[in-house]
């Protein structure tokens, strides 16, 4: 039983050695092989997503950028359009308030001449007919003297009451 | 079941070949290679990418062995996997043999020796290779005095690992037969998970296990 | 059976016997230690339970040597008496 028995012993190390071959030429080279190939292809493929996403990321950046320019953009133009809009406005409240006095004033010059012209008017009117009435009621004409004194007078006259 | 006797008297001689007698252990050994051979073949055909439930049990036990390699070895010494993977599974269907009511060839000295001495051949191989002459020098630190004791304890390497295989299976065997012997049902059966499956797991991951830290103390220190 | 053979075979046996005294005491002894040692590593931390199982029952295994040794020297002495008897 403890005796050592060498055709055994040898046997034995012979035998452990050629499964030793076997078994890694049978077993662990083909499935650590495999394993390794596994192992790359799942590290490949998670770059791939990484990278992936990092691209998707980078679009999605790209594209809120995109958005928040047009955004700006707009608001300019709309602004924009506001203010020009406003500005217009301004300068048709001013030319119309312009162009009311100009017609304001136009009117009081035109009040203004026609009431000088029917004064006038008037005056003639009135220097005449004070001449006729006086004439007439004079009944006789009157020299040159006269009747000059007499149109002074009432112009005078009529001056004072238009005044 | 074999009796008491049986298990003390050794193992017999199946046949002889040109005079050289041809024991059990050695049939016996032949039958667990033939079966880890076809297991290996079986296993390991077409492996793919999704794995099935026979392409799980042969990851699980290449990943496994080679976890404990690395861990315990470090990740430079992750070729001896096959190795050490090939020791383990051979002594531990080795030892589970008994369960079938084979002799376990493990529980001959001769057997375990043999290993043992593969291991030692195996550490001062490595060693050599990895130290070369400084290792050789390794014996005689840290006084030259030592040189010989230094030398006793490599030797007792293959011995006490081989004793330690050969004592813990032989014991078990001599149990098993002594409890055969008294209780014929149900109680043997109980007892062999212990004695066979348990203890046999134990002392072939304890034969890997002191393989490894002696081959890693021996190639990788650096004093 | 001749007396001389039958003291030699009681003598072996009871070697036998002694052996597996000492043997048993010391491992025993040991790899309760080591056990105990073992759990209470574990309870500092929980988390290297793996590693300090692989130690612990490496060092069991060592400490085991000697009780092997004894083993195997009861059971030659055992051998001795069936090779007598």
């Amino acid at each position: 039983m403890l005796n050592l028995d060498p055709v055994t012993f040898i046997i034995m190390i012979v035998n452990l050695i050629v499964l030793y071959i076997l078994l890694r030429w049978l077993f662990f080279k083909p499935v650590n092989n495999f394993l390794e190939k596994r192992r790359q292809k799942v590290h490949d493929d998670l770059d791939n997503a990484q990278r992936d996403r990092e691209e998707a990321q980078r679009l999605l950046e790209e594209h809120r950028q995109l958005v928040a320019e047009n955004k700006q953009e707009a608001a300019k133009i709309i602004d924009n359009a506001v203010r020009q809009a406003d500005m217009r406005k301004e300068e048709i409240i001013a030319q119309a308030g312009q162009e009311a006095a100009a017609m304001l004033e136009r009117a009081k010059a035109e009040i203004a001449q026609e009431q000088v012209k029917v004064m006038e008017e008037l005056r003639a009117d009135i220097s005449n007919l004070a001449v006729a009435v006086a004439e007439k009621m004079l009944a006789r004409n009157l020299t040159a003297q006269d009747q000059e004194a007499i149109f002074t007078a009432v112009l005078e006259e009529l001056e004072s009451h238009a005044n | 079941m074999s009796s008491l006797d049986e298990v003390l008297e050794g193992a017999k001689t199946v046949f002889t070949v040109f005079g050289l007698p041809i024991t059990e252990s050695v049939v016996n050994t032949w039958l667990v290679m033939a079966v880890l051979i076809i297991l290996a073949i079986v296993l390991r055909r077409n492996l793919q990418m999704y794995p099935d439930k026979r392409q799980n049990i042969v990851e699980i036990i290449v990943e496994g062995l080679t976890g404990l390699v690395t861990s315990t070895m470090g990740p430079k010494n992750k070729n001896f996997t096959p190795f050490i993977g090939t020791v383990f599974l051979l002594i531990a269907f080795s030892n589970i043999l008994g369960i079938f009511g084979l002799r376990s060839p493990t529980a001959d000295f001769s057997v375990t020796f043999a290993y043992g001495i593969v291991t030692f051949f195996c550490i001062h191989f490595f060693a050599l290779k990895a130290k070369g002459w400084s290792y050789i020098k390794g014996f005689g630190q840290p006084f030259i005095f030592l040189l010989p004791i230094n030398i006793i304890g490599e030797v007792a390497k293959p011995f006490s690992l081989g004793m330690r295989l050969f004592g813990n299976l032989l014991g078990g065997s001599v149990i098993m037969a002594m409890i055969s012997g008294a209780i014929a049902i149900f109680v043997p059966a109980v007892a062999s998970i212990y004695f066979d499956l348990f203890s046999g797991f134990l002392q072939s991951f304890i034969f890997i296990m002191l393989t490894m830290v002696f081959i890693t103390i021996a190639k990788d220190d650096d004093d | 059976m001749e007396w001389n053979e039958m003291a030699v075979a009681a003598f072996a046996l009871l070697g036998a016997g002694i052996a597996m005294i000492g043997g048993g005491f010391g491992p025993a002894i040991g790899q309760g230690y080591a056990a105990g040692k073992g759990a209470e590593a574990v309870g500092r931390q929980p988390e290297a339970q793996g590693k300090i199982m692989t130690t612990m029952l490496l060092g069991q295994a060592v400490a085991e040597t000697t009780g092997i040794y004894s083993l195997v020297v009861a059971l030659l002495l055992i051998g001795i008496v069936n090779k007598i008897l």
